[in-house]
Order: structure tokens, then sequence, then C-alpha cells
């Protein structure tokens, strides 16, 4: 995303080297920083509530080698950097080489030098108290592109209380009528991926078609059910499906709703259609035992 | 191993659970035993709750057994009480990976209209890592208010308890109370509890494999369905 001739050209030599201290740093400390997984976790959150909206595509980079470099949230448009502190006290002039506030005026200076249509730069803190103080003492040099935001560094069981990470996992769940069980396991799934994939950089498409690789219940695209199979679903009296997302969701009257547990295409559901189509229910009672 | 018998039980619960724990059990002996123990807990819950209205939530596996007898015995005129079945997917997610990350959501529900019970009863018939318990407490606790959640089994294990409490917020888990007449502290790596209920519930009562118990449809469930068309 930055390379040295950039950032040399942008900021000088001196700051060049002063970002390689401060990168190799970042990149020892990442080690087992929940906090700053959580709060990529938000991003993501962000990024699908973007992507199944409009389809707009954001990248999503963490440790990047800049000034304001712990996640990055770009969305092609805009390019919004997040400096993460989970700490009780800080201030804009609290820094090791240079000040806080400083990163954040070279981080603007940097993204105009190389022709970034709007840049946004955040620090991330965990407690309303210093949110509120850093938000009072906003230096001047930066407060047109910068700004406080709290982010609590709560429990990862407890991250789906969040509204805009709820509403991420809502959109990313494979089943459109979800509940909060379906919502915490879709945030483990895409959390452990995250972790494993060990992603520097990836754009929110690709990282969901990883997903898709892993046969992770993660929402995928719109899909059709077989013209027979539709043909015996239809004309079972009181059932309903849809398959907006991927996977054959289903109701039944007021009292019975469930998702095939298997996407649209898979072997699996392959062979629960096939089985369907063999067997051709014409009741409710006939057909549920077949919908796994 | 050790076990240790909860101020629930009684000496016929105890012979229950002793005759659960007989692997040579046939399976429609073990499921007459399930549905017992059942009975006997819903005649524990009823004196802990008196006549509020009850939303019971059962796993498919446990409903035509134990679930029923506890409606059985909670079913006086005055209470109000209705059902939630649900079939739980549960996997290891990330394994190949080197590390396992349990997850089980139901993937399909009945449930009943909600009844505003204050009371909210999930119902399980052993609690080893509590991850259905978990996530069958997700799945409803938006829908319904209850003032008291009971989390009932005959058998747990040690230490379940705090373990689920830790998964909820304050106001969640502040209203758990646990009714169980064992607790057991040995068990394997696929968390199986000994002596608990004699092994995989699943192959106890007749099912091959979870997926084998998640195509069966409990008569509890087509029978009372029909009321609510």
């Amino acid at each position: 995303m930055y390379s040295d001739s950039d950032i040399k050209k942008a900021v000088g030599s001196t700051k060049l080297s002063y970002l390689a201290n401060k990168h190799r740093g970042g990149l020892n400390n990442q080690k087992g920083a929940t906090y700053e997984v959580k709060f990529v976790f938000l991003l993501i959150a962000r990024a699908a509530t973007t992507f199944f909206a409009n389809s707009e595509i954001v990248t999503i980079s963490v440790q990047m080698k800049c000034f304001v470099d712990d996640a990055i949230y770009d969305s092609g448009s805009q390019r919004a950097h997040f400096q993460l502190r989970d700490v009780q006290a800080l201030t804009w002039n609290s820094g090791s080489g240079q000040p806080l506030w400083e990163d954040f005026k070279d981080q603007h200076v940097l993204n105009q030098s190389l022709g970034v249509p709007a840049t946004k730069t955040s620090l991330v803190v965990s407690t309303q108290p210093l949110r509120d103080s850093l938000h009072k003492s906003l230096p001047p040099a930066i407060s047109s592109h910068s700004e406080v935001i709290l982010f609590p560094n709560i429990p990862f069981e407890f991250l789906q209380n969040n509204p805009e990470i709820r509403q991420g996992l809502t959109e990313l769940c494979h089943s459109g009528d979800s509940d909060l069980g379906q919502l915490v396991s879709t945030m483990n799934v895409v959390i452990g991926h995250w972790m494993i994939k060990e992603y520097s950089s990836v754009d929110f498409k690709t990282m969901l078609e990883d997903m898709w690789a892993t046969n992770a219940k993660i929402r995928r695209a719109p899909a059709e059910v077989s013209p027979a199979l539709a043909l015996i679903l239809d004309q079972i009296p009181g059932f309903h499906y849809e398959t907006q997302r991927g996977y054959l969701s289903w109701k039944y009257g007021t009292t019975d709703l469930g998702t095939i547990p298997d996407a649209i295409g898979t072997t699996n559901f392959i062979k629960i259609a096939q089985l369907i189509e063999k067997v051709k229910p014409v009741t409710f009672e006939a057909l549920e035992g077949m919908l796994l | 191993m050790s076990r240790v018998i909860t101020k629930y039980s009684s000496e016929q619960v105890i012979s229950l659970l002793d005759q659960l724990a007989v692997k040579e059990l046939p399976v429609t002996k073990y499921k007459d035993v399930m549905h017992e123990v059942g009975r006997q807990i819903g005649l524990t819950m009823a004196t802990l709750i008196g006549e509020q209205s009850v939303y019971l939530v059962c796993t498919t596996e446990d409903a035509d057994f134990l679930a029923r007898g506890v409606l059985e015995s909670l079913d006086s005129g005055a209470r109000n009480l209705r059902l939630a079945c649900y079939w739980n997917d549960r996997e290891a997610i990330f394994k190949q990976e080197g590390f396992s990350l349990k997850v089980a959501p139901p993937f399909r529900k009945y449930e009943e209209p909600y009844n505003d019970a204050k009371v909210l009863v999930i119902l399980k018939s052993i609690i080893s890592s509590g991850c259905v318990v978990k996530y069958n407490i997700l799945s409803i606790i938006e829908k319904v208010n209850p003032t008291k959640i009971i989390i009932a089994a005959p058998v747990m294990y040690s230490g379940a308890d705090n373990e689920l409490r830790s998964e909820f917020q304050e106001n969640i888990s502040s209203r758990f109370s646990f009714l169980t007449f064992a607790i057991d502290d040995e068990r394997d790596s696929d968390e199986n509890i000994f002596p608990g209920i004699g092994g995989n519930v699943y192959k106890r009562l007749g099912f091959t494999d979870q997926r084998d118990k998640n195509k069966f449809v409990p008569d509890i469930v087509r029978n009372r369905r029909q009321s609510f068309a």
C-alpha cells in the first residue's frame, strides 16, 4: 500500500526511518492483540453491511507500513485509518519518536501525495473519559480529518451487542431469519477465519470467497433450486421457502422454521434434493424429515 | 471419578440414574427411564416455580422422552405451558487448522407462540460443555422475557454452571438457576461424562449420529403442532 519511495517523497527520509521502527514495533505487539481483532471485526461487519447493501467492496488492512497503521478501511472513495489504544491514559503528545498527533498529520500528508481521494484518521480508545478528554484536546492541525472514537474492550462473547456489529452479522448470516444464536455462531466463524488466515490486507469479497471455500456457513450469492424440486415444494400447503442467501430457508405455519445446513449446490444439498424429488412429498409432515 | 448427588435427588431418582448408566440397557427401556427422569425433574420444578407459566426449550433427541416427562409433571390446570424444540447443528469449526471452536446453533426450530412465561426452562439430557445450552438460550432469549431461567438436566459436569454463567452478561446470567440430580467430574475427549447418563445420548436413544438424530421429528412436536395450526 505504501512503498518506501512514496513515503520518502511525501515526508522525507527521517520520517521513513521512524516509520520503519514503528512498523516493527507494531508487528511485535500484534500477537495476541485481542482489542485489535475485536475492532477489525467491527470493520468486517461494516464492510459486510456495505457490500450486501450496494455491492461496494471495501479493503481492510492491518499493520501497514504507514503512520496511522493499526487498521485501515478503504472504500476507494475514502481511506479511513485507525490507531487503537486500549489504555487508561493518553495524550496527543504521547508517542515514542514523534507525538501521536504528528502521526495523524503525516498520514494525511502521505495520502494526499499519493492522490488518495479523502483521508480520515481516527484514534480509537476503550473508555469514555479518555475519549472525551482526547476529543476536547484534538489539535487544530489535524482536526479537519481526525476524530476520537469510543470502542469499549468488551469480551468476545458480547461483541454482538454492538449495534453495528449486529447489523453486519445479520447481513453475513446464512439464514435470513436469524436469531441471536445464529449471529453468535456466524461471529465465531468470521473471527476464527480472520485469525487463521492472518490477513494483512484483504478485500471483503475475497474474504467472503475464502470462507465459502471452507464451507463455512456464511451468506452466499442468491441461488435457485431445480425446477423439479421447486415444483414439489411449491405445492406443499403452508410451506414457504426462499434461497436469497444461497441456502434454502423455510417456514411452515406459525411454529416451524429452519435452514438446510448445506448450501444450495453442495453435494449434501443435492442428495437432499434428490431424495425429495424421489419421494415427492405432498404434505409438510411427509417432507420435514428430509430437510437435512 | 466421583458423583455428587444434589439436594433435588431422591432414592428413586438415584435408582433411575443408575439404570441410565448401565450400557446394556436396551434402547426402549432407556427411553422409558429417561421419560421417568423427566417426570421427576418436572415434579421438582413444580415445587420451585408454583403455578407460574413456563416456556420449555428442549432438543429434538430429548423431546419425546425427557421433555415429555417434564411437561407431564408440570401440566396442571392453572399453569400455561409452551414448548420449543430445537434441532442443533453442533460442530467444531477450524479443527483442521489446529484449534477447535464449538458452535451449536439450531438449524431448525419448532416454537409454540410465546406465552409471556415468567419461567424459561432450558432442558437437556446432559450438560457437559454447555455449548448446546448456550446456543439454545441465545436463540430464545430475545423473544421471551422470563424472570427465571432454569437450566435443567439429570446430570451435569462439574463446573458447567459457572462456565455457562460466564458466557452471558449479568442481566441474563443473574436469572439462571440450575436443576440437576447429579454432578459428575470425569469426562473423555469427546465430552462424554462418566458415569453420566451412560455415554453418548444419541446412541443410547438409538440414533447412529448427529445427522441421524437431526432427521428425527419427535411425536410430541407432530402432535402439539396441530393445536397451533
